[in-house]
């Protein structure tokens, strides 16, 4: 679950930690010559802002800016009414919202000066915030992923406390599925399925069956899921029913 | 890629944004990042950050897909390669010889994703299904002295049981000083709260929302007045969907009500972020918003959804996902548009 519950626990991560943890950061910066940090978050790749800030979004996307003093800032493209949101659950400086996000980060880097811009994981950083900042203004973008995980090291005590609450609920997760008590078992007696549901159900499973079938002849190697083909199987067998899928595959392919 | 005049492309996905891939040769990645190389003749190499993803997906594992997809780019010589989509291109691989490529490629994948084929808007009213039925179990979870992510986690329970892999949702809970909806929180529902909810399960690829807001005991005067105004905005907007509609008139025909009821100023950026917006491969496709030109065409679906601030009572949410029809529209979802009031 990726939107599960999202707080702050000062007791579990108190500020002076992410304090602390910013400090090494700015203490870096001069030593390799970089002006700022920037660390790029989403759902696809939270961790670097996460340790900095505590900040995980829960969908968009986000950037953090670590300058050689004051606490960091967050150029955030979510809009102005999540600010007191991302303020309960984050340790943050200046919150900046940002409709689009490259030219938002480009405009900070422009408005201070700053020439040369280390950036967390650089490679993967999407272009539509690079190119701004990069192309658009001339900044120097420099890759700091090892910097960056070599301040992580070592990892302080708080970081260690979560790492050992997360390995506690999945052994007690884990215990669980051994004991045949995970969730897929559980029922949900109030919910009256709608008259034919099942049998639709069953029958989207059977075209996904077929899906799976015939993607054995896809013409690269995969082993897609292949939802969207099932769906599209499933709308051809309801019109024809009866028929077998493979036959309109092979007429296309005769055809052609 | 033949009128576009493009040999190769190449798309990029994350757990974010996998939608263009999906599109493109329905693969959903979970974790890390995917580059797949699409040929015009079919044939498709699909790289991958994630070990565990290579082999769940039968892709190639390579420690930095976009480095790797932009060396095997560099040995196709003599073919025209376009790479998609911009907002989510890797650094590594755009910043090479192709980035030209980015703008039209991710415009043309960008169209193609908009118009759906019948099997598709057959799929995401099978997802709108699904969002009822969740709805229902979110309504049995809402009661007094549970926990925000009590409800979510009884919803994330029913959607997995069903085989529903992924679902977009938040919430809010309390009175006229909740201003949105965010992911669940500790607060514990009480008695007189508004719960609002979208929920938005994508069970077979591709996603169906609903929006309902609902009172934990019997609702005030004030809250079934306000309601009446989302109610009107929402049948207003739902009548405005049709073959030929743009985006803009839908979301002029619900803040009309608004603005009729005195309430112009809660359909502005500051209280509101999109009156509605595109839904199928991707949660939040093409926005509902006054200024907005896209014209709505047959099997086109988007959610139609007025929520908005309220003065007296708070925010509050009402939305129905909907097909574009023929000559008007299909409101997938069928749970009544009412203010659903649960025992105190």
């Amino acid at each position: 679950m990726r939107r599960g519950l999202i707080a702050w626990s000062k007791e579990q991560v108190p500020t002076s930690a992410l304090d602390a943890r910013v400090r090494r950061v700015q203490q870096a910066l001069g030593a390799q010559r970089l002006d700022a940090l920037l660390a790029y978050t989403s759902v696809a790749r939270p961790a670097a802002v996460s340790w900095l800030t505590h900040f995980i979004p829960y969908w968009n996307e986000a950037l953090v800016a670590v300058l050689p003093e004051g606490p960091p800032s967050l150029i955030a493209s979510f809009s102005k009414r999540m600010h007191p949101w991302i303020r309960e659950v984050s340790h943050v400086g200046e919150i900046l919202p940002a409709p689009d996000l490259g030219r938002a980060a480009a405009a900070f880097v422009e408005k201070r000066g700053l020439k040369r811009v280390g950036v967390v994981d650089l490679e993967y950083l999407p272009w539509s915030v690079a190119e701004p900042i990069g192309i658009g203004i001339g900044a120097e973008l420099v890759d700091a992923s090892e910097l960056f995980a070599s301040l992580r090291q070592p990892a302080d005590r708080y970081e260690n406390a979560l790492a050992v609450r997360a390995a506690q609920i999945a052994e007690r997760a884990l215990a669980a599925i051994r004991a045949g008590r995970g969730t897929p078992r559980r029922s949900f007696p109030s919910l009256n399925l709608r008259p034919g549901a099942r049998a639709r159900k069953r029958s989207f499973l059977e075209s996904r069956r077929w899906a799976i079938a015939m993607r054995s002849n896809c013409p690269w190697p995969t082993k897609a899921s292949g939802y969207g083909f099932a769906a599209r199987i499933h709308w051809w067998r309801k019109r024809n029913p009866g028929s077998n899928p493979c036959f309109r595959v092979m007429r296309r392919r005769r055809a052609s | 890629m033949g009128n576009a005049g493009i040999d190769v492309l190449a798309i990029a996905a994350n757990p974010w944004r996998s939608d263009y891939l999906r599109y493109a040769i329905d693969v959903t990645v979970v974790e890390g990042t995917a580059i797949a190389l699409v040929e015009r003749d079919g044939g498709t190499r699909l790289l991958l950050e994630s070990p565990a993803e290579a082999e769940r997906l039968g892709g190639e594992w390579t420690r930095s897909p976009p480095a790797h997809a932009a060396e095997i780019l560099g040995s196709f010589k003599a073919k025209r390669i376009a790479l998609a989509p911009r907002h989510c291109l890797p650094y590594a691989l755009a910043r090479g010889p192709h980035r030209e490529s980015m703008v039209t490629a991710t415009a043309m994948l960008d169209r193609l994703m908009l118009y759906k084929l019948p099997a598709e808007a057959e799929a995401v009213k099978s997802a709108a299904v699904l969002a009822d039925e969740g709805y229902r179990v979110f309504c049995d979870a809402a009661r007094v002295g549970r926990a925000e992510y009590e409800l979510v986690a009884d919803v994330e329970a029913f959607f997995r049981s069903r085989g529903c892999p992924e679902n977009f949702m938040i919430l809010g809970s309390g009175g006229v000083e909740v201003r949105g909806m965010h992911p669940p929180g500790e607060r514990r529902i009480a008695r007189g709260d508004l719960v609002t909810t979208e929920l938005t399960p994508c069970p077979d690829g591709y996603y169906a929302q609903i929006c309902r807001t609902l009172v934990v005991g019997e609702p005030t005067e004030a809250q079934r007045r306000a309601f009446s105004v989302y109610l009107e905005a929402l049948e207003a907007g739902v009548a405005a969907v049709r073959p030929g509609a743009t985006m803009g008139d839908v979301a002029r025909a619900e803040n009309e009500v608004f603005r009729r009821r005195g309430l112009g100023d809660y359909v502005s950026s500051e209280y509101t972020r999109v009156r509605g917006h595109g839904i199928g491969l991707y949660v939040d496709g093409p926005a509902v918003l006054e200024d907005v030109t896209l014209v709505l065409e047959p099997d086109m679906t988007l959610i139609v959804h007025p929520n908005t601030y309220h003065p007296e009572v708070g925010y509050m949410v009402l939305g129905d996902s909907v097909r574009v029809t023929a000559d008007g529209c299909e409101v997938l979802c069928r749970t009544p548009r009412e203010l659903i009031c649960v025992a105190a």
